[in-house]
């Protein structure tokens, strides 16, 4: 199959064209010619647009920062488009491509004045170029060469894989390599060692329980060797056997114990034994005896105190009775006090009546003047008036009145005195009825108690404390029975500590087990399951990015064997030097290091090369890759963007001779601002050439061309 | 690994934190002999760790602990493993890191490189029923040589061990 060359360019509203413009590039040769911003690369990239579309502006697809926020359509256009015209030998092929501000942009290519057909890989495959390989064999930009000349390794590296079509590759293990690997695994770290933590402090604290129970029941004297669920089941089985003897002996049914052959039963078999044990501390015959015993103590020893307490109040209060009935003139004393009361009353009316006599008397002879003599009603002598009157006032002025109210308040107080000690006397009567009639009650009760009939010769308290010695005799007599009963049980009650010791130490030990089952529970399998396949993800990334990175390394290797003496060979005509006629790019160096060798020797071109050299070294590659016929492409075109930057004339002359022998095999597209250099390429290539010149540029028109 | 086990690896680590390594090594061996490995060297000063022989396979092991998430793996112990695969044993890394809901990772070690390793990524490399025999027989010996060695803690209990190793008739080349 031969190869397309580059027929014509129809282009409209693409970067600086504005209006439209048909480019005849039909020439083995075609040289664009003019100054900054005249157009030219306008052009030359309208090319690479035309086929590969907006990726072209892509700064990731190239590492091309020149082409960072690129504006594609024209500023002062709604729309543009770019036509290509290819031919070869024996087909046409015409690919468009539009671009608009809104509204859906076409793209075709037609084959053979055919069908227009809109699969952008179709074209890619019929031209068997992709876009990155494109910039290696088609298309040298002067960016690229730039980078391949700067020391940094990165930029070198990147400018290398750029020249030999290997962008894409890198860019896919770049890709790889930013997934943070490391950071997407320590987040299952941490999450495990979240749970681990946790697990080891509830581990550390379960052991130094399970540490303090083992020293308790080695303390306690229990063997190590009960230390298990047997050992447990065997002490079980002790005190099961002891209850059901001692329930037999207390005549209380048989306990009913859980299976303690398991941890289980062992667990519901501590309490069950520890309450049937307490039970049977009060079942046994003789503390029932000595519960009763208790009890009838008590209850004696109440009615006696009750008895005591009763029969001494009597005594006292009969004691006072007998002294109060000592006094024995009380009723006479109160007959002659209500007597001379009676007197004195009766005295006090005597007088009150002489005392009205008298005031009548006196009222009478103050009213009436009595003139002779008269007998005084007092003295009974004969008097005068006046007499009888003073005798009256004598009479009434003397305090007769006053001595009789003093004597008469005086018995009344002596008589109240006398009625109170009566009713004190009354009082105790009654008193000593109702404790006599207690103390009687008292007694019957005793003897109710007693079960015998006291009579009141009978001396209850006595009676009373002869059964109580009695029972303290019974009492002491039990006492040592139950001694004994409370010392078998304890023993089983050690055996019950025992059990509850080694009990707790099976439970501590069973709690540390749980926590290693913690990691075959369902939700730890799928953490753990989770982390594996995270690992295995990782692992797989970095297996592809190796790959990969051998791939790149591998390819590159092939690419550049394939050309290597095509490099030496432009690299010695570029740069003629006599010292260093070979360039090689030694691929096993990390560095990438680009040499320059003769025969004996080997330097590093950036070490020894002039910038001039450099660029050469740059377009040796570019050039040697371009022209290759191994690298199959079915673009016979080869576009270079001011590839004279930098070189002095003897180099640029050098260039175009090389450049001349490229033209053999390839059409070549070359664009630059240098005037000697397109002079230069005129003369030197020997093909028919054809100059555009890119005269002026204006915003609202675009460039304006001229063809020679 | 059994919370019994765990705690005595932990106590091991902290009262021989110089020696742990090598404590672990020597109880590998051991676990490997346990195993049902007929020849079982163990070279405490130098060389790959472990030689395994016996109907379950010939293998050499370089044997690493860790705290933390990965393992050193040193240019000398690929260089080494590498000489015994010369000699006809497939060589193996035995990973152990310190922590409850970890256990031996015994994993290919034919590929390996000298870098810090990531515990879990040998996991992708294990040899599950070896691995398995390991972590059973290891446990195992742990439980009935730990008290032991704690106990009675004489200066280095790699003495001990040596003593231990040598009633097993593992050979101690060194």
């Amino acid at each position: 199959m031969s190869s397309f060359t580059l027929n014509s360019i129809r282009i409209r509203g693409f970067r600086g064209f504005v209006k439209e413009e048909v480019v005849s590039t039909q020439a083995p040769c075609v040289l664009l010619s003019g100054g900054n911003r005249s157009g030219k690369s306008s052009l030359i990239n309208a090319i690479e647009w035309c086929l590969f579309g907006k990726k072209v502006a892509e700064v990731t697809t190239y590492h091309l920062r020149e082409r960072k926020d690129w504006q594609i359509l024209n500023r002062n256009s709604p729309d543009g488009y770019v036509e290509l015209t290819f031919a070869s030998d024996t087909e046409t092929l015409i690919v468009f491509r539009e671009i608009k501000k809104k509204g859906a942009a076409n793209f075709y290519f037609q084959k053979n004045g055919g069908t227009r057909e809109q699969d952008e890989a179709a074209l890619h495959a019929l031209l068997h170029v992709t876009p990155a390989d494109f910039l290696s064999l088609v298309h040298l930009h002067p960016e690229i060469i730039r980078s391949f000349v700067v020391e940094q390794r990165r930029y070198r590296e990147d400018a290398l894989n750029r020249l030999l079509g290997l962008s894409d590759l890198e860019n896919l293990i770049d890709g790889i390599q930013k997934v943070s690997s490391e950071q997407f695994l320590a987040s299952f770290d941490s999450k495990f060692e979240d749970v681990e933590i946790r697990l080891e402090e509830r581990l550390n604290t379960r052991q130094r329980d399970l540490q303090q129970a083992t020293d308790t029941a080695k303390a306690d004297a229990i063997e190590e060797s009960l230390f298990n669920e047997a050992g447990a089941s065997t002490i079980c089985g002790e005190i099961a056997k002891r209850l059901t003897e001692f329930s037999e002996e207390c005549d209380v049914p048989t306990p009913s114990l859980p299976n303690f052959m398991i941890l289980t039963g062992q667990r519901t078999f501590l309490p069950t034994a520890r309450s049937t044990l307490e039970n049977l501390r009060i079942k046994h015959p003789s503390v029932q005896s000595q519960k009763q015993l208790i009890s009838e103590q008590q209850a004696l020893g109440n009615l006696r105190d009750a008895y005591v307490e009763s029969a001494t109040k009597l005594q006292d209060q009969e004691k006072q009775l007998k002294k109060a009935r000592a006094k024995e003139t009380i009723e006479e004393d109160l007959k002659k006090a209500r007597t001379r009361l009676k007197q004195q009353k009766d005295r006090l009316a005597q007088a009150e009546r002489t005392a009205k006599i008298l005031s009548e008397a006196l009222e009478y002879f103050q009213k009436f003047a009595i003139k002779g003599s008269i007998r005084c009603p007092l003295c009974l002598s004969d008097t005068t008036a006046e007499h009888v009157r003073e005798h009256a006032e004598q009479e009434l002025a003397k305090p007769l009145f006053r001595d009789i109210q003093a004597k008469i308040a005086e018995i009344q107080k002596h008589i109240e005195k006398l009625e109170d000690e009566l009713d004190g006397r009354c009082r105790l009567e009654q008193a000593a009825k109702r404790w006599q009639k207690k103390t009687q009650d008292n007694a019957l009760e005793i003897g109710k108690a007693l079960r015998r009939v006291l009579t009141s010769k009978d001396d209850p308290v006595a009676i009373l404390e002869k059964r109580l010695q009695v029972i303290v005799e019974q009492q002491n007599k039990i006492q040592a029975s139950i001694q004994r009963w409370h010392e078998r049980l304890e023993i089983v009650n050690g055996s019950i500590a025992k059990l509850e010791l080694i009990l707790r130490i099976l439970d501590f030990k069973q709690q540390l087990d749980s926590l290693s089952r913690v990691s075959q529970t369902p939700a730890f399998a799928s953490l753990q399951n989770a982390r594996t396949a995270a690992e295995k993800f990782v692992a797989d990334l970095d297996t592809l990015s190796a790959s990969l990175v051998t791939m790149v390394r591998d390819e590159r290797r092939s690419k550049l064997d394939a050309v290597k003496h095509e490099i030496s060979h432009i690299f010695k005509n570029l740069t003629g030097r006599p010292d260093f006629a070979n360039l090689e790019i030694d691929l096993d160096d990390p560095d990438l290091s680009v040499s320059v060798t003769n025969q004996s020797e080997s330097a590093k071109a950036t070490a020894l090369l002039n910038q001039g050299d450099l660029n050469c070294a740059a377009l040796s590659i570019f050039l040697a890759v371009a022209g290759s016929t191994g690298l199959a492409h079915r673009l016979g075109l080869v576009i270079l963007d001011d590839p004279g930057q930098s070189l002095d004339t003897h180099h640029k002359a050098r260039l175009a001779e090389v450049l001349n022998s490229l033209c053999e095999r390839k059409q070549l597209l070359i664009g630059s601002q240098d005037d000697e250099f397109i002079e230069l390429a005129r003369q030197a290539i020997s093909k028919k050439k054809k100059l555009l010149r890119f005269t002026s540029w204006d915003p609202n028109t675009g460039p304006v061309l001229e063809t020679e | 690994m059994q919370p019994a086990a765990f705690l005595s690896v932990k106590k091991l680590s902290e009262l021989f934190p110089y020696d742990f390594g090598k404590l672990c090594q020597i109880l590998a061996a051991l676990a490997f002999r346990a195993a049902g490995f007929t020849h079982v060297v163990c070279r405490i000063s130098e060389g790959v760790d472990i030689d395994l022989d016996g109907q379950l396979g010939k293998y050499a092991v370089e044997v690493k602990t860790t705290r933390g998430e990965e393992i050193d793996v040193a240019e000398k112990d690929v260089s080494g493993l590498a000489k015994r695969k010369h000699d006809g044993y497939k060589p193996l890394i035995a990973a152990l890191r310190i922590g409850f809901l970890s256990d031996w990772v015994l994993a290919d070690a034919g590929s390996l490189q000298p870098s810090h390793i990531r515990v879990e990524r040998l996991k992708l490399l294990a040899l599950d029923n070896l691995q398995s025999e390991l972590q059973k027989n290891f446990a195992e010996v742990l439980m009935k040589l730990s008290a032991k060695i704690i106990t009675e803690r004489v200066d280095s209990p790699i003495v001990f061990l040596r003593s231990v190793l040598e009633a097993e008739r593992i050979q101690t080349p060194d």
